[in-house]
């Protein structure tokens, strides 16, 4: 009987649960089915079904350069950005540092400045510092981006970490690295996973930095921007999306399976 | 039991900015005992505890475990291992993962180490819970892993921080009973750091008495609680009468005392020298 009082509470919620994930992943869904569409034109009614766009696609090759240069930047920034971000999350919540506060609001600063603001200034002053535009000065200025994300993804994952744990560890006779890796590590990995993700998203579709530090070499958000004004072009661009829209579900699905297996990672088995 | 010392400490003060942690403490523990620190809290003995452990360095003086002076020797060389006040069980690990831990460097070749593990958890009496997660676990298993996990080290001190003050009364209880068969057993110094007297007292074979620094008094727990030296360290102990008195009279080894609310009283003297008030 009270069963059935607990499962009629949450309908309302339901509806709105629904509506909630409709409204989000409908647009989303637009993406692969025009995808598939044998028109140029992106509008209803539907034509033929074609793998055409992903032929295009794939033979695509300024379109295939402008991704491989987004994934190397998103590596970097999301490999540098989570070191940086481990280190200051690290000294933040061990040491018992002065003016704590004020730091940490510092370092998050980048958060809410508008990314314009931060592209103009950091063009001023990579000219003033006579240095070339290319993807390395894109990848600073995510890297500038990023790090408060990191951070604050780090620190709230350190922070319920029980000193003692490491203290054990050194007790039972390891030195601090390998403390680190056998203790440390495996604790915070979720928060590592989490971070390089998120990192890694943040520069992957990043266009405002982008568009303003780049030169020749264009990342993806360029690309897609600037074939905007080639309506031929589109249907390519919404293969690629698809594409991409599958291949982040598969990688946050591998990522989410990595983190499961890291708390279960060390057993008597691996020694 | 033998009289060598296991621990010893020379004029070992610690201090954490303003406060005196540790104040010039001066003693030893010896091969064998189950040597307790006892205090209120903030009264320096965990901080000794540390001190021994490696954790925390002395300011001046010098901690010295089986002669040897520890000052320049990191935690993780130190031939002492310590249960955790939280137990400090590693959660991304199971309970034999956790008692493996310190292991590593041992020697072992995988068929020993897992005889070796199947027998200290006979001894904690966790057979059959290997492979349970630190999750998994009640309070007082996951004390018991605790004590596995160090007690496979073979440590020459085994430093307990509390060890008991998370559990409900009746288990504690329990579990004095078996600290105690346990050390009895296995001929390991204990040193146990408490701030309850009653379980200071049925424990232990000596305790130190601290307060705001200083150790107060070393004895065993007939003595610190049948003639304290001083008059809080009978206060600390228990509950205790207390009457004043003026020293009318001393015979050879009696005192005769006057007091206001029960008269004269004839005292019979300690052996040793009489500090009472």
């Amino acid at each position: 009987m009270s069963n059935i009082r607990i499962w009629k509470k949450p309908d309302g919620f339901l509806i709105y649960a629904i509506l909630y994930l409709t409204f989000i992943y409908l647009p989303v869904l637009f993406l692969p089915l025009f995808s598939f569409n044998n028109s140029t034109y992106i509008t209803f009614p539907l034509k033929d079904f074609t793998l055409k766009w992903y032929d295009k696609m794939i033979h695509s090759p300024s379109m295939l350069e402008a991704l491989l240069n987004s994934i190397k930047v998103g590596l970097l920034v999301a490999i540098f950005s989570t070191i940086l971000g481990m280190l200051a999350a690290r000294a933040v919540t061990r040491y018992r540092l002065r003016g704590r506060g004020p730091l940490v609001s510092f370092i998050m600063i980048p958060l809410v400045i508008p990314e314009i603001i931060l592209a103009i200034s950091l063009l001023i002053l990579i000219s003033q510092a006579n240095i070339p535009l290319s993807l390395w000065t894109i990848g600073f200025s995510h890297l500038l981006l990023c790090i408060p994300f990191s951070m604050l993804i780090l620190i709230s994952r350190m922070e319920g970490f029980d000193k003692s744990l490491e203290e054990a560890a050194l007790d039972l006779g390891e030195n601090a690295w390998i403390t680190f890796w056998r203790v440390t590590f495996p604790i915070v990995l979720p928060g590592i996973v989490a971070s390089l993700l998120l990192t890694f998203t943040i520069s992957f579709d990043e266009f405002v930095l982008a568009f303003f530090l780049s030169s020749t070499d264009a990342t993806l958000p360029i690309y897609i921007w600037s074939s905007l004004r080639f309506p031929t072009k589109i249907p390519a661009v919404l293969a690629l999306g698809s594409s991409i829209f599958v291949i982040s579900f598969f990688v946050v699905s591998f990522a989410e399976w990595v983190r499961r297996r890291g708390i279960k990672l060390e057993t008597t088995s691996g020694i | 039991m033998s009289q060598e010392a296991i621990i010893s400490f020379q004029d070992v003060s610690k201090s954490f900015g303003d406060v005196q942690a540790v104040d010039g403490a001066n003693f030893e523990i010896k091969q064998g005992e189950f040597f307790s620190l006892l205090g209120p809290s903030g009264c320096g003995k965990t901080t000794l505890l540390r001190m021994v452990a490696g954790f925390e360095m002395p300011n001046s003086g010098e901690v010295f475990i089986d002669g040897q002076p520890m000052s320049a020797t990191p935690p993780n060389h130190r031939p002492v291992n310590m249960v955790f006040q939280n137990y400090a069980i590693f959660p991304h690990m199971d309970v034999r993962g956790n008692i493996a831990f310190g292991m590593r460097k041992s020697g072992l070749s995988k068929i020993d180490l897992n005889r070796r593990i199947d027998e200290i958890l006979e001894l904690i009496k966790l057979q059959g819970y290997g492979k349970r997660g630190a999750e998994e676990l009640s309070g007082g298993q996951r004390q018991r892993v605790a004590l596995a996990r160090a007690l496979i080290k073979q440590p020459k001190v085994l430093l307990l921080d509390e060890p008991l003050g998370a559990l409900d009364k009746k288990l504690r209880e329990q579990m004095q009973i078996e600290l105690r068969q346990l050390q009895q057993q296995l001929g390991i110094t204990f040193l146990f750091v408490t701030h309850d007297q009653e379980e200071a007292l049925t424990l232990s074979d000596r305790i130190a008495v601290m307060s705001e620094g200083h150790v107060m008094e070393i004895a065993s727990p007939s003595q610190l609680y049948e003639s304290p030296g001083s008059r809080f360290v009978a206060d600390f102990i228990g509950s205790m009468n207390f009457f004043e008195g003026e020293v009318i009279d001393v015979e050879k080894n009696q005192l005769i005392v006057s007091t206001q609310s029960l008269g004269e009283v004839i005292l019979d003297l300690p052996d040793t020298d009489c500090s009472q008030e």
